[in-house]
C-alpha cells in the first residue's frame, strides 16, 4: 500500500458551489455600493454642499423675498430629520436591529426639553442634555429585550413601546389640561428662523462628521460585523450583547436630540411625535435613502422632508369625483406606497442609484479613454 | 515529538449531545504547541462540532477544554479570540459588505481598545491603534499574496480568494492556535499545493499551532504532523499522518474502499 494511492480514494464530495453562503451572490450589488461611503471620495462634494447650505439663506432672501423666513424654517426640518434618519440607520442599517421604537425616543426627547425649560425653568442646554440622557435610559430599556428576541418579534415589541410612550405622554398632557406641550421659554435667538437654521446646520454637520468617523472605527466595524455574520463577529472577539445594546443607546441619544430639536423647531411637543406614523416616516427615510449608508440617511431625510411640501402644492381638499381628500392625511399613505416601490425597484435606496450613476459615468470615461489611446 | 511539554490545547472526556443524538462521546485530544494537527473522518463524524466547542458555539454536556492552562468552557465566545484562538468557517462567514482590509481590521477587535468617544474623533489613540492594525493587516495580506485585493469588497471576490481572505482573517492577530475548517474545500486543485506550502510556512515562521479539518487527504498527508480520525463522535485512530492514513482499517472503513472492492460490494448486493 503506497501513500499516494489514498489520494485516489473517493472522498465525500464537497460541492464548492453549495458551500457558498447565499449572501455572496445576493449581496454583490449591495457590497459594491457600500464601498462608496468609505472611500473618502465624498469629501469635495460634502464641502461643496456645506458651502451651498451656508449660502442658502441668502439665496432664499433673493428667491422668496418676504416669505424667505417661512421657507427657510420649513427647510430646517430636513436637518432634524437627517439626525433621526442617521439614528435609525445606525440601529437598523448597521447593527441590523429592526427596531420600530425610535419614535418613542423622539417623543420623549421633545417632552423632556419642554418639561425642563418650561416647568423646571432650566437653561435650554440642560434641557437638551437631559432629553438625550432620558432617551439613553429608554434605549437601554428597549435594547435589553432585543438581546433575547430578534427579527419580527423585536419589531413588534419595540412598536409596543411607541404606543406605550404615546399614551403616557398623552396622559401627561390631559392631566395638565393641555392639547400639547408648548415651549414658551426658548432662548430668544432660536425663535429667529435664520439663527435656528444655522444652529441646526452646525449640529448636523458636527454629528455627521463624528458619525462618519465612528462608523469606520472599531465600534462601527463591530456593528457591521454583527450584521454580516454574528458568528464570525463573536469568534473574533466582538461582544455581541454589548454592541447591540450600544447601538440602541447611541441611536436613542441621537433620536432624543432630534426630538428635542423638533420641539424647538415647532415650539411645541405633541404626543404624535411618538406614533406609528412617525416610526414609518423614519423607516421610509432609511429604506428610500439606503440602509447602512450615511449618504442614504441624508437623501432619505431630504426626500421625506420635501414630500409634504410637494403634496402641499396640491389643492386641498382634493376632489376626485365625489371624494374629498384632505392632503395632510395623504402623506403617510404616500410614504407607505413609496416604501413599497422602493423595496421593489431599488432595494438599496437612493444612495445606490446615485452610486450606479456614478459608476456608469466612471465606466464611460474609462471606456472613452481606452478608445482614444 | 515534544511529549514532555504541556499541550497547548487539551480536551478531556468531552461529550456533546444534540437532543438525543450523541455527536461526540468521551473524546480526548491533546495538541502540542507548534503542531499541525489534522482532524479527519467521514461527514457527520463530529469534526466541526469539536471546533465549535473550542470556539464556544456548542456547549459540551460533559468534559473540559483547556487552552494554555486556561479552562475555556466558562468563557464567553467573544473572550476566546483575545486568548489567541483564530478560526475559519466552513461557510466562510466573511463580513461580505466590508473590504478585505476592513475584514482584517475587524478581526483585530480583541486587541484594539477604542470605544464610542474615541471612535468619533478624527485623531487620538483610536486612530493611532487603527493605523497599527492597518499595518499588521497589510503585512498579513502581503504574506498571503492578497495585497492587490485589500480595498475590494469581499462579497464580489471569487470563492477561492474569499477562502484565502478567511484564512488571512484568522491569522492576522498571530493567534497561538488557528482552527481551519476545511481550508481546501472549493479551492482549485492546482492551488492546494500552494496552500499546503503556506500552512507549513506560517507554522514555521510564526510558531502558530494549526488544528485543521480536511477531506483532501493529499493536503493532510503533506502538512499534518499528527492525524486523528473521528467516527461517530469517537476517536478511531491517532498518530502520525503516515501511520494513520495507511492503516488498513481506517482506509477501508472510513475513507472509503477502493473502486474494485466497492464494485464487488454492489454485485454482492444485487
Amino acid at each position: 500500500m503506497n501513500i499516494q494511492k489514498t489520494t485516489l480514494v473517493p472522498l465525500p464530495a464537497k460541492a464548492p458551489l453549495s458551500d457558498r453562503p447565499h449572501s455572496v451572490q445576493h449581496s454583490r450589488w449591495r457590497a459594491a455600493l457600500w464601498s462608496y461611503s468609505r472611500t473618502g471620495r465624498g469629501w469635495p462634494a460634502a464641502l461643496g454642499g456645506l458651502v451651498l447650505l451656508a449660502l442658502l439663506p441668502t439665496i432664499y432672501d433673493q428667491l422668496f423675498g418676504s416669505s424667505a423666513g417661512f421657507e427657510l424654517h420649513r427647510i430646517t426640518l430636513i436637518g432634524i430629520f437627517i439626525l433621526a434618519a442617521l439614528a435609525q440607520n445606525i440601529l437598523t442599517g448597521y447593527a441590523a436591529q429592526p427596531s420600530l421604537g425610535n419614535a418613542a425616543f423622539f417623543g420623549m426627547g421633545g417632552y423632556m426639553l419642554a418639561w425642563l425649560t418650561n416647568d423646571l425653568n432650566q437653561p435650554y442646554w440642560i434641557g437638551i442634555v437631559v432629553a438625550m440622557l432620558v432617551s439613553a435610559v429608554l434605549g437601554i430599556i428597549v435594547g435589553t429585550p432585543a438581546l433575547r428576541i430578534s427579527g419580527a418579534h423585536l419589531a413588534i415589541a419595540t412598536l409596543g413601546l411607541v404606543f406605550l410612550t404615546q399614551s403616557l405622554l398623552d396622559l401627561w398632557d390631559t392631566t395638565n389640561g393641555r392639547q400639547s406641550y408648548d415651549l414658551n421659554n426658548l432662548p430668544q435667538f432660536l425663535t429667529d428662523d435664520h439663527a435656528l437654521y444655522f444652529t441646526i446646520l452646525v449640529v448636523v454637520t458636527i454629528i455627521l462628521f463624528a458619525l462618519n468617523h465612528l462608523l469606520r472605527s472599531r465600534v462601527g466595524r463591530a456593528w457591521i460585523a454583527i450584521r454580516d455574520s454574528e458568528a464570525a463577529a463573536e469568534a473574533f472577539g466582538v461582544n455581541v450583547t454589548h454592541y447591540k445594546l450600544l447601538a440602541f443607546v447611541v441611536s436613542a441619544i441621537l433620536t432624543g436630540l432630534a426630538g428635542a430639536l423638533y420641539a424647538t423647531w415647532g415650539t411645541t411637543a405633541t404626543s404624535t411625535m411618538s406614533s406609528v406614523d412617525q416610526t414609518i416616516a423614519f423607516l421610509t427615510m432609511i429604506v428610500i435613502g439606503g440602509l447602512g449608508s450615511i449618504l442614504g440617511s441624508i437623501l432619505g431625510a431630504i426626500f421625506v422632508g420635501f414630500l409634504p411640501l410637494l403634496l402641499g402644492q396640491l389643492p386641498s381638499p382634493l376632489m376626485i369625483g365625489p371624494m374629498q381628500i384632505q392632503i395632510s392625511t395623504l402623506t403617510i399613505g404616500v410614504y407607505a406606497l413609496l416604501l413599497l416601490l422602493a423595496l421593489i425597484f431599488f432595494p438599496n435606496g437612493l444612495s445606490s442609484l446615485l452610486e450606479r450613476g456614478r459608476t456608469l459615468v466612471a465606466g464611460h470615461v474609462v471606456r472613452r479613454g481606452e478608445t482614444q489611446s | 515529538m515534544t511529549s514532555t511539554s504541556s499541550p497547548l490545547l487539551e480536551i478531556r472526556s468531552m461529550t456533546v449531545r444534540f437532543g438525543g443524538l450523541l455527536a461526540i462521546s468521551e473524546l480526548d485530544l491533546e495538541i502540542q504547541p507548534g503542531q499541525i494537527f489534522a482532524l479527519v473522518g467521514p461527514n457527520g463524524a463530529g469534526k466541526t462540532t469539536v471546533l465549535n466547542c473550542i470556539s464556544g458555539f456548542v456547549k459540551p454536556a460533559v468534559g473540559s477544554i483547556t487552552f494554555a492552562g486556561t479552562p475555556l468552557l466558562p468563557l464567553g465566545r467573544h473572550r476566546r479570540a483575545g486568548l489567541g484562538i483564530g478560526r475559519t468557517f466552513q461557510q466562510l462567514q466573511l463580513f461580505t459588505t466590508m473590504t478585505v482590509l476592513e475584514n482584517l481590521l475587524t478581526a483585530q477587535h480583541a486587541r484594539l481598545r477604542a470605544g464610542v468617544l474615541q471612535g468619533m474623533l478624527p485623531f487620538g489613540p483610536g486612530k493611532a491603534e487603527d493605523a497599527r492594525a492597518r499595518a499588521q493587516a497589510l503585512a498579513t495580506l502581503a504574506m498571503l499574496g492578497l495585497e492587490d485585493y485589500c480595498n475590494t469588497v469581499v462579497g464580489i471576490l471569487p470563492f477561492g480568494i474569499q477562502k484565502l481572505v478567511g484564512v488571512a482573517r484568522a491569522l492576522v492577530l498571530h493567534p497561538r492556535l488557528v482552527l481551519l475548517d476545511e481550508p481546501a474545500a472549493g479551492v482549485p486543485h492546482e492551488e492546494v499545493e500552494t496552500l499546503a506550502n503556506n500552512l507549513r510556512r506560517w507554522r514555521d515562521e510564526s510558531g502558530t499551532t494549526l488544528l485543521l479539518i480536511e477531506h483532501n487527504m493529499h493536503l493532510v498527508q503533506t502538512v499534518a504532523d499528527h492525524v486523528c480520525v473521528l467516527n461517530y463522535g469517537s476517536k478511531l485512530a491517532e498518530g502520525t499522518a503516515k501511520t494513520v492514513l495507511t492503516d488498513q482499517a481506517v482506509l477501508e472503513a472510513y475513507l472509503g474502499r477502493d473502486a474494485t472492492s466497492e464494485r464487488k460490494d454492489l454485485h454482492a448486493k444485487s
